[in-house]
């Protein structure tokens, strides 16, 4: 007891040599001043590194709810409009979906902390008991704000996760029709999901939050290795010494949120379609486990896998601090509790890899992914020459496995300029060669209304040879003749065809909205290598008819005599 | 060592400062783009047909209600509104019914000839001036054109 008076004697005598503007207000002091015990350090970081997590969620999702409309007819869109739109607004969706994993696992290291620490033991009990309730409502944020874009992966994730209440005996199907605002996931489901996911569960989160951090400084930090009821010597306060770790921490978790939201971002799936039956259903990472479990668990055991084994979990997992009765703190005085959290730690993460390993599997199987055999994938030369009727249907194949249509197809949207282009007339459009080469390495054609960031949200798949040479065969195949008059003028063009191309270019400017050879403005696509990338037919369409080909298009109708067309066409062409 | 911790205690406290200064500052960037991208977004106008240029004689300003679409962002609503159209000798005027004092929106009063404003009983004369009340500025006149024998006006 004199010790820890030492301590605080100390504690103040430091302060006192501190800079006035250094030393914090006294309502703050008293907060932060609080002694830390001997051996605390960075495995205490964690719970700090939540705290500033969950607040830039909040942060992030102010922001998000500010465009965001939760209705069928607009949340896929409206999220859309974020992303590409609103400033940083790619950033910030970004943020909000990385930080969600982060809390996740942060949670998850902060509870194996505490139970590491056995930090949970009387007078902490309850501490615990709401900190395990705070990671059930994270779940919860999770699983509700998973629909909330209203795409492919949300509508059918939040499907089967509503499923589970759905298979509980008796109840089950009024729970579902609840849970779901109707017998079916639809705008009900929508609104339901907003409301707990910005109404309910942050009202939650706060009470908790405040009632856990009460505990925390009222009890203060578990002396590490110690026995229970023993005091351990306190050192210094949480300002600066401990603070300054926490700080490390939060820093280092908010750049590598910043980093993966800035490289990867946020997924967004085409938009919900109830009628496709070729899409698996996948929800976040951290609820592959229990998905897995209704693989195990099915037909008559299927409510061991939905209710049973998870409410066992949730309830043992609350208890846990009446069911340890054990005084000691050093883990070598624990083997028991060790072993199990080790055990339940390691069933939690293979329940998670089985699942995805499974998730994984379903896709290839319902796929057929990956036909074009990956031997001959690797070693093109040795392989035998693959006739070309066989490349376009191993092409097709891949156009189905790799869900090119989500962004290509005729279902996506088409109010907003800058989209991905249609590829149901590729083959009257792009040539063979160009789609072959941009497939296996995407470069920006367009760029964003800024004319510095690229618009390129084609993934580098990292196809093979023959993969991007069959998706190539394919899209050639996929043709509109009807719209985009078989190439006549392809036996080439006269110079002086191109030289009075050359001069249309420049007298129509262009170069107002195209780039050719760095020159010009990035309004619209740049024209360097148009001569390889787009076909006649296409070039004399678009220039006829803009607007017939690509609705919404900022391409001027400039009313060109045929003759005219015919010379720009030859000039573009001979850009290769 | 132990001479040493106060100065040591005071620097760290800077570098806690610092670090979480840096943190706000990482934060609150893309916060305030984004906070503030409705002022960056490019205005767009567009030219409306509100009539036959023809239908408008001289005489009391006509009320016509007009349609237009009003791109939100995401998602394009055909929406109503008003304007009132006077025949001037020589030119035809288009006026945007929004009282300058609280934005109500103004009724045109036969007997009295004049615009008035339900609100707070501003009232405007037929070429839009002020002739009472509080409002500090003229009705707001639409930019129009007479197009293919149509009345337009300029929205932006």
């Amino acid at each position: 007891m004199s010790k820890e008076r030492d301590a605080t004697t100390n504690i103040a005598a430091e302060k006192a040599s501190i800079r006035p503007w250094l030393r914090l207000p006294r309502v703050m002091s008293e907060f932060f001043d609080e002694p830390m015990p001997k051996g605390v350090g960075w495995p205490h970081v964690f719970g700090s590194t939540l705290l500033a997590l969950i607040a830039l969620q909040v942060v992030t999702g102010v922001l998000l709810s500010l465009n965001y409309s939760a209705s069928t007819s607009t949340a896929w869109e409206s999220v859309r409009y974020i992303q590409d739109r609103v400033v940083f607004g790619g950033i910030v969706r970004g943020m909000h979906h990385w930080a969600a994993s982060a809390s996740i696992i942060v949670a998850a290291l902060h509870l194996g902390r505490v139970f590491l620490f056995a930090a949970y033991r009387s007078p902490r009990r309850w501490t615990w008991v709401v900190g395990v309730l705070l990671l059930f409502v994270l779940l919860g944020f999770g699983l509700t704000g998973y629909l909330l874009p209203w795409d492919l992966k949300a509508y059918f994730g939040t499907k089967v996760a509503t499923e589970i209440p759905g298979s509980l005996p008796v109840i089950g199907p009024y729970l579902l029709q609840i849970v779901r605002g109707g017998m079916a996931v639809g705008p009900f489901t929508l609104t339901r999901f907003y409301s707990a996911h910005v109404i309910v569960l942050p009202a939650l989160l706060a009470l908790l939050l405040i009632v856990h951090l009460y505990l925390v400084r009222k009890h203060g930090i578990t002396a590490p290795w110690t026995r229970t009821g023993e005091a351990g010597r306190s050192e210094r306060s949480f300002f600066p010494f401990q603070a300054l770790k926490d700080s490390v921490a939060i820093f280092v978790a908010l750049m590598v949120v910043l980093v993966v939201a800035a490289l990867i971002g946020a997924p967004l799936e085409a938009k919900a379609d109830p009628t496709n039956s070729t899409y698996v259903p996948r929800p976040d990472w951290y609820f592959l486990g229990l998905q897995h479990l209704l693989r195990i668990f099915q037909g008559k055991w299927q409510i061991l896998g939905t209710a049973f084994i998870p409410g066992v979990a949730a309830v043992l997992l609350l208890a846990w601090p009446w069911l340890d009765r054990n005084n000691e703190r050093r883990v070598r005085s624990r083997p028991v509790a060790l072993t199990l959290g080790a055990v339940c730690a390691a069933m939690v993460l293979g329940m998670t890899i089985a699942g995805y390993a499974a998730v994984r599997d379903e896709e290839r199987r319902m796929a057929d992914l990956r036909v074009v055999p990956s031997s001959s994938a690797q070693q093109p030369e040795e392989s035998a020459p693959i006739s070309s009727a066989d490349l376009v249907r191993d092409g097709e194949r891949l156009y189905v496995a790799m869900k090119c249509d989500s962004c290509h197809g005729p279902e996506r949207e088409e109010s907003l300029p800058g989209l991905p282009p249609d590829l149901g007339y590729a083959g009257s459009k792009l040539r063979e060669g160009w789609m072959r080469t941009y497939l296996l390495e995407p470069h920006p054609i367009r760029y964003r209304s800024d004319g510095v960031r690229p618009m390129l949200r084609m993934p580098d798949y990292r196809l093979s040879d023959v993969e991007a040479g069959a998706l190539a065969a394919f899209l050639t195949t996929r043709t509109d003749v009807a719209r985009f008059a078989p190439v006549v003028a392809e036996q080439g063009s006269s110079p002086d065809q191109i030289a009075e191309g050359r001069r249309l270019f420049s007298n129509y400017q262009c170069l107002g909205c195209h780039v050719l050879e760095s020159e010009g403005s990035r309004i619209g696509p740049d024209l360097t290598h148009v001569g390889a990338r787009l076909t006649v037919g296409y070039l004399d369409m678009f220039l006829r008819e803009p607007e017939a080909v690509i609705p919404g298009t900022s391409m001027k109708n400039f009313g060109l005599w045929e003759e005219e067309r015919a010379a720009l066409v030859a000039f573009l062409q001979s850009r290769e | 060592m132990a001479e040493s911790e106060p100065s040591r205690r005071g620097f760290l406290a800077r570098v806690v400062i610092a670090l979480n200064a840096l943190i706000a500052i990482i934060v609150a960037t893309p916060a305030v783009g984004y906070l503030l991208s409705p002022l960056l977004r490019q205005r767009s106008s567009q030219w409306v047909v509100i009539g036959k240029a023809t239908k408008f004689v001289a005489g009391v300003p006509q009320r016509v209600v007009y349609e237009y679409d009003d791109e939100g962002g995401y998602s394009v609503e055909r929406t109503r509104s008003v304007a009132f159209v006077g025949r001037t000798p020589g030119d035809l005027i288009v006026l945007s019914p929004v009282c300058t004092h609280m934005g109500c929106n103004v009724a045109f009063d036969d007997t009295a000839g004049l615009f008035e404003c339900p609100c707070h009983g501003g009232k405007y004369d037929t070429s839009g001036r002020v002739v009472e009340g509080p409002p500090p500025e003229p009705l707001r006149r639409f930019q129009s054109r007479i197009r293919d024998g149509n009345l337009e006006i300029q929205l932006t």
